[in-house]
């Protein structure tokens, strides 16, 4: 009996498996250059464009990378304490640095358009006032050519704070300056609220806001939203969401309502309520600690990006383990989906348009299974996805869309991409007499350490 | 004679009489105290005459006699582009006799459905091309009717309720249609004022005018328009544009309730929102009985019978006009417009349009 127990526990601690072989999640990033990131992707739309992008780990001290993608060049280089971009297109200029100390951070991006056209440019400064809780400035002006008085302009300020169960609480205050090309400006202010957690399997994401345009455009706006994912049965996945903003004493302007249930190979377990969300904010804490001033992820890529991020530090092989941690966590709740639907509908009254959208999926885990077969060591392998959305207006005709998505990731960090897609002809298509066309996008990528 | 003259005849003569003018001077019009209507440009009853070119003559006269005697000042019509075709040449009767009787008119310059307008006005040469018959066509004033007189002036408004007829958002109507359309028709009639379009007059609509100001609409207009179908509406609209406004449609549903609007409401309008100079009520006729409209026209072995609709509007309508004439006889409408087909497109006219793509095509 003790080895029945022995074998079903080594059967459930047994690495997740796929096509290809790949190293163990957690395992040190390799000594000396190596390569982090590729991407080669080739669209059609409507003329052939490519794409390929790479990034280079040079040793513990930075990333570099560049990318080609049709007329843009760009370069890119990330170090423990910097980043930095620069691209150019067509003789349009753009480029982004920031710098991070222990407790604080400043960034900034210029864009630089031909021909001496206006300028658009963003600053960004954070205090860190604790572990989990930031505070940022940032201001942003976009250029506005004639007739425009002035540029677009936006002060905010965001208080942020992270906690145990993907707790995230944020609270935001904007002005901004906007200019009509009639020759006057006007002011709005917003104050948001955003929140998420987990809550025993399930999360739980709200938003609620308020928006005040001063002037001859004056209103005062409200939205707000709550979005659950609840697992049932361990494998089942029910996801609501609803959105709305209105004027109060006036109307409802926009609304929007979504419902998904998903059908898994293995347990749920979500980004917010497993160990990885705890491993998450564990490593950032002690990485803040250690005078990284870094954030909380809870999703792979912002995860991924973290581990990247520490793992520049001087401080690295003190962080290594819990970097390590949370990879593996992270890999192992996984999602692992075979099966799922989701129906949405939104309606804006400004555009006059109504928004029905209708996603299905199935997939494939590796090793191959019957879809309702549970396997906790499945990992996820094939996925074939499609979208159909139509918009429908009052008078005109309806716009319909309809995409399709095969996914096959041969291991955690190789992954093949086919998308087509066929956007339907807009109101505005048709008064421009424009036409459009299917297209589709082959993608590879190669993603070492996700 | 339209049965509406009747109860004029019946109203009560004006506390200020005046003296008669003298013998073979020419008698004055009926006084035009009664604002702006919209009206269609309807050119026969049967519906399957949507795909032929038939305009009857009876149509275009009772809807514009009715105009003049009821006293109205202004109109708004449709002119529907349709590729020049039979629906566009039925609104040319209908402005040239307006005009000629001394009313001003808006020509909304809006399709009926289906995009060809637009499609027009997007691309330059064909915008130019349509732009030019059109206002080659509409542009001139014609002689006023019976020989003397004032003719009245006209103005163009640049597509009706984007957002709702073509689907077509706030800021892309702005952008892309009504700022290439308002330069090139400055460029062909700098005098001729242009309007921007309306949105649908209820609370969907407000969002949509703001959206409209802030792609900047007064750049690209000479008045902003609005459509008030709801007095909860004028809060919102007093002070959100510097340019002046005109009220391009207004009614109520349900002729128990036209007399009030007409009446209470239309000045309600120009007091509360401020900049507004006219208000065009909704609407002389349409095809819905009992909902907007204010007269019923019928078919009737080749005349139309008129009728008072909407009884107790018209007869206020009636009894101001009668007030306002202070027992002055009138020019009889017949002694204006002996007939109506004079106001029809010419041979000028349809040469110009044979001249353009869409002609020779």
């Amino acid at each position: 009996m003790n080895e029945i127990l022995a074998g079903l526990l080594a059967l459930s601690l047994e690495a997740p498996r796929y096509p290809l072989p790949q190293p163990p999640p957690g395992a040190p990033p390799p000594s000396g250059v190596s390569v982090a990131d590729v991407a080669y992707a080739m669209s059609d739309q409507p003329r052939v464009v490519q794409h390929a992008g790479t990034r280079i780990r040079l040793g513990n001290r930075m990333f570099a990378g560049a990318a080609v993608r049709n007329q843009l060049r760009g370069l890119t280089l990330q170090t423990h304490r910097l980043d930095a971009d620069f691209s150019e297109e067509l003789r349009q200029y753009e480029a982004g640095l920031s710098f991070r100390a222990p407790r604080f951070r400043i960034g900034s991006r210029y864009l630089d358009p031909p021909e001496g056209g206006p300028h658009d440019l963003a600053l960004e400064a954070g205090a860190r006032l604790g572990l989990d809780t930031e505070l940022t400035a940032a201001y942003l002006e976009e250029g506005r050519s004639a007739p425009f008085p002035s540029p677009y302009r936006e002060v905010s300020l965001r208080l942020e704070h992270q906690g145990d169960d993907g707790l995230e609480l944020a609270v935001r205050g904007t002005r901004q300056s906007a200019p009509s090309p009639a020759g006057f400006s006007f002011n709005r202010y917003r104050l948001e609220s955003l929140a998420a957690r987990g809550w025993r399997a399930s999360e739980v994401e709200a938003e609620l806001g308020y928006e005040r345009t001063l002037g001859r455009l004056a209103s005062n706006e409200v939205f707000g939203g709550a979005r659950v994912r609840v697992p049932l049965w361990s494998r089942l996945l029910v996801e609501a969401g609803t959105r709305a903003r209105w004027e109060p004493g006036l109307a409802v302007f926009e609304h929007e309502h979504s419902g998904a249930v998903s059908l898994h190979a293995r347990r749920i377990r979500l980004p917010r309520t497993g160990e990885a969300a705890a491993r998450s904010i564990a490593l950032a804490r002690e990485a803040n600690r250690r005078g990284s001033n870094v954030r909380a992820a809870h999703d792979d890529d912002g995860r991924r990006a973290l581990r990247d991020r520490v793992s520049l530090s001087p401080e690295r092989e003190a962080l290594q383990g819990w970097a390590a941690a949370l990879h593996e966590a992270q890999v192992a709740e996984r999602l692992v989906p075979l099966v799922g639907v989701q129906v949405s509908g939104a309606t804006d009254h400004v555009r006059g348009a109504r928004t029905r959208e209708y996603r299905a999926f199935v997939g494939a885990p590796w090793p191959l299974g019957l879809p309702w077969r549970r396997d906790e060591g499945a990992v996820p392998f094939l996925r074939l996805s499609y979208v159909y959305r139509e918009t429908l207006f009052d008078v005109a005709p309806a716009t319909v869309d309809e995409e399709a998505t095969l996914e096959v990731e041969l291991n955690r960090e190789h992954r093949l991409v086919g998308l087509w897609s066929r956007p339907g002809r807009t109101p505005l298509d048709l008064a421009r007499i424009t036409a459009t066309a299917s297209s589709w996008r082959v993608a590879y990528v190669f993603t070492r350490g996700r | 004679m339209l049965g509406l003259l009747g109860a004029v005849a019946a109203a009560p003569r004006g506390v200020l009489a005046q003296a008669a003018p003298p013998p073979g001077a020419a008698l004055p019009r009926i006084p035009r105290v009664n604002g702006a209507i919209n009206i269609p440009p309807l050119r026969s009853f049967d519906p399957s005459a949507e795909g032929r070119p038939d305009i009857e003559p009876v149509i275009v006269d009772a809807q514009v006699r009715a105009l003049y005697e009821l006293g109205f000042a202004a109109i708004r019509i449709p002119v529907s582009f349709s590729r020049f075709g039979a629906d566009f040449l039925a609104a040319i009767p209908y402005v040239r006799a307006a005009r000629a009787l001394g009313l001003d008119v808006l020509a909304l310059l809006a399709d009926f459905s289906g995009y060809d307008l637009t499609q027009a006005l997007t691309r330059p040469r064909t915008r130019e091309e349509v732009l030019r018959t059109i206002v080659s066509i509409f542009g001139p004033p014609p002689p006023p009717a019976g020989g003397t007189g004032f003719v009245g002036g006209l103005a163009w408004q640049v597509l009706n309720e984007p957002a709702l007829f073509l689907g077509i958002s706030p800021d892309l109507y702005v952008q892309e249609l009504l700022a290439p359309t308002y330069e090139e028709l400055k460029r062909l009639a700098p005098e001729i004022a242009v309007l921007a379009a309306a949105e649908v007059g209820n609370v969907d609509g407000i969002r949509r005018l703001r959206a409209m100001q802030e792609s900047g609409v007064e750049a690209y207009c000479d008045r902003v328009a609005y459509h008030v179908y709801g007095r909860n509406l004028l809060p919102h609209l007093a002070g959100l544009s510097r340019k002046p406004a005109w009220v391009t449609e207004s009614g109520v549903l349900g002729v128990e309730n036209h007399l009030a609007w007409h009446r209470d409401t239309l000045p309600e309008i120009k007091e509360r929102i401020g900049n507004v100079e006219r208000v065009y009520y909704f609407t002389l006729y349409e095809r819905a009985a009992r909902g907007f409209r204010i007269l019923e026209l019928q078919a009737a072995l080749g005349a139309v019978t008129v009728r008072a609709e909407s009884e107790a509007l018209a007869r206020h309508l009636l009894e101001r006009v009668a007030a306002a004439s202070g027992g002055v006889p009138t020019a009889a409408y017949r002694e204006l417009v002996p007939d109506i087909r004079a106001y029809f497109a010419t041979a000028e006219d349809l040469a110009l349009i044979a001249a353009t793509s869409y002609g020779r095509a």
